[in-house]
């Protein structure tokens, strides 16, 4: 009986550190490979692992059994393996339809993109447009309506030409279409679906998106009449400093001295050149699907610069699947649009009921003399110098 | 506010144009990405 004891003792003393080495040598000893409960928390927590354990597994044709020996198998991959391998991109795959993406038939990275889409970007978005609008109704109430504070001369200047205003004009009016239709892309599953039901956000769906794809070119075009038109007017200069540094005077009384386009203005014009240009060749990227890989080459680009390394990253996946690009560009494009309306937002106000007198710059073309003295007075004294008899008249 | 009334009208007439040229020349989305499907040909 005590040698029982000391046998028993014995094993179970011995049985522990083998156990140990065991899982030290193959964590997923427990489950035959297999993955662990350890390994689904970890991947549904998002936490990066390597899962090569699963990757590599997708079965050896090579190593099987062939059918006519004893015990012989038709394949050596299993149905499990299989799906891995077309989960990991390994499968040897033909398909009728053809097409970039149409060998990918499982993208698991799908699902981040669908949950950010579905969650934290409509909800930062509602955020910035819905925060900027409450901003701009407070600067409202607390500055009131920025007036022209000298006596009004009666006279005008003519501030825009008539091209000038069209290419404004062709640049705000499919902007805003193309925002109010991608918005209603965007937030419609989660807002108008419930509000107006599946059929009429069906009809308003489809039309918004022939709208939105087809007035994207008139956006292009103006984009490119606006640079052309105004880039020599908003290169930086010494101005900008000193009308930045006094906050172009929005609560101070009077206003820095500023050239045909303020430092604010320049601001505006900048980025609506860069992120316009930004979210029109996304557009063309969404537009022409699989056509243009725009994210791919620059997260390369990005990772040989050791980029990703400033902010603690790892570098980049530069080996992106079709849907991956197409992915990456629907958000880049919602995220910038975003931010390039709450700037037009800001842009609208001040343009019309924020100051007195700006929207005659773009409405008729002339403007105030008195406004123009106070908010471009190089601008004023330049024109006046050039052509007295043709830029001011009486009113 | 000519100018404004003339580049709405723009806007719509290169909004149709686009789509038309496009169709037309067989560059739309739709065209770049369909493709015939392996089991329907003319040789049945």
């Amino acid at each position: 009986m005590r040698f029982m004891l000391i046998v028993l003792i014995s094993v179970f003393a011995l049985l522990g550190p083998v156990a140990a080495q065991d899982s030290a040598a193959d964590p997923r000893a427990s489950t035959g490979g297999a993955q662990t409960l350890e390994d689904i928390l970890a991947r549904q927590a998002g936490q990066a692992m390597d899962d090569s354990f699963r990757s590599d597994a997708i079965g050896d044709p090579a190593r099987a059994a062939s059918k006519t020996d004893q015990l012989g198998t038709l394949g050596g991959v299993s149905d499990p393996e299989l799906w891995r391998a077309l989960r990991y991109g390994k499968a040897d795959i033909t398909t009728q339809s053809r097409g970039p993406a149409a060998k990918t038939l499982i993208q698991d990275g799908g699902m981040w993109w669908l949950e950010f889409r579905q969650g934290p970007l409509l909800t930062y978005g509602s955020y910035l447009l819905g925060g900027t609008l409450l901003l701009l109704a407070l600067f409202y109430l607390i500055r009131g309506r920025i007036r022209i504070d000298g006596e009004k001369t009666g006279r005008k200047i003519e501030r825009f030409k008539a091209f000038e205003r069209f290419g404004h004009w062709l640049l705000a009016s499919s902007f805003l279409v193309l925002g109010l239709t991608g918005l209603i892309s965007l937030f419609g599953r989660k807002v108008m679906i419930p509000t107006f039901g599946h059929d009429a956000f069906s009809t308003i769906a489809i039309g918004s998106k022939w709208v939105h794809n087809n007035i994207s070119w008139a956006f292009i075009v103006a984009l490119v009449i606006i640079f052309v038109v105004w880039v020599v007017h908003n290169l930086p200069d010494r101005t900008d400093l000193n009308w930045l540094a006094k906050g172009g005077g929005i609560f101070s009384k009077g206003h820095p001295p500023a050239k045909k386009f303020n430092a604010g203005q320049k601001l505006i014009f900048w980025s609506v050149i860069i992120l316009g240009g930004s979210i029109s060749l996304t557009g063309l990227s969404l537009l022409f699907p699989f056509d243009l890989q725009l994210f791919g080459p620059t997260f390369a680009k990005l990772n040989a610069i050791g980029a990703p390394g400033w902010f603690g990253m790892a570098d980049l996946s530069a080996t992106l699947s079709p849907q991956e690009e197409m992915q990456f560009a629907q958000l880049w494009h919602a995220i910038v649009s975003l931010v390039l309306i709450a700037i037009v937002f800001a842009h609208i106000y001040i343009g019309s009921v924020g100051m007195e007198g700006a929207f005659d710059a773009m409405g008729t073309g002339q403007v105030e003399e008195q406004w123009a003295r106070e908010h471009h007075s190089l601008w004023v004294d330049e024109v006046t110098a050039q052509k007295p008899a043709t830029t001011t008249k009486e009113a | 506010m000519k100018a404004f009334l003339v580049a709405i009208g723009a806007a719509v007439f290169i909004t149709v144009c686009a789509n038309l040229i496009l169709k037309q020349i067989n560059f739309s989305a739709e065209a770049t990405t369909a493709s015939p499907n392996a089991r329907v040909g003319t040789d049945g």
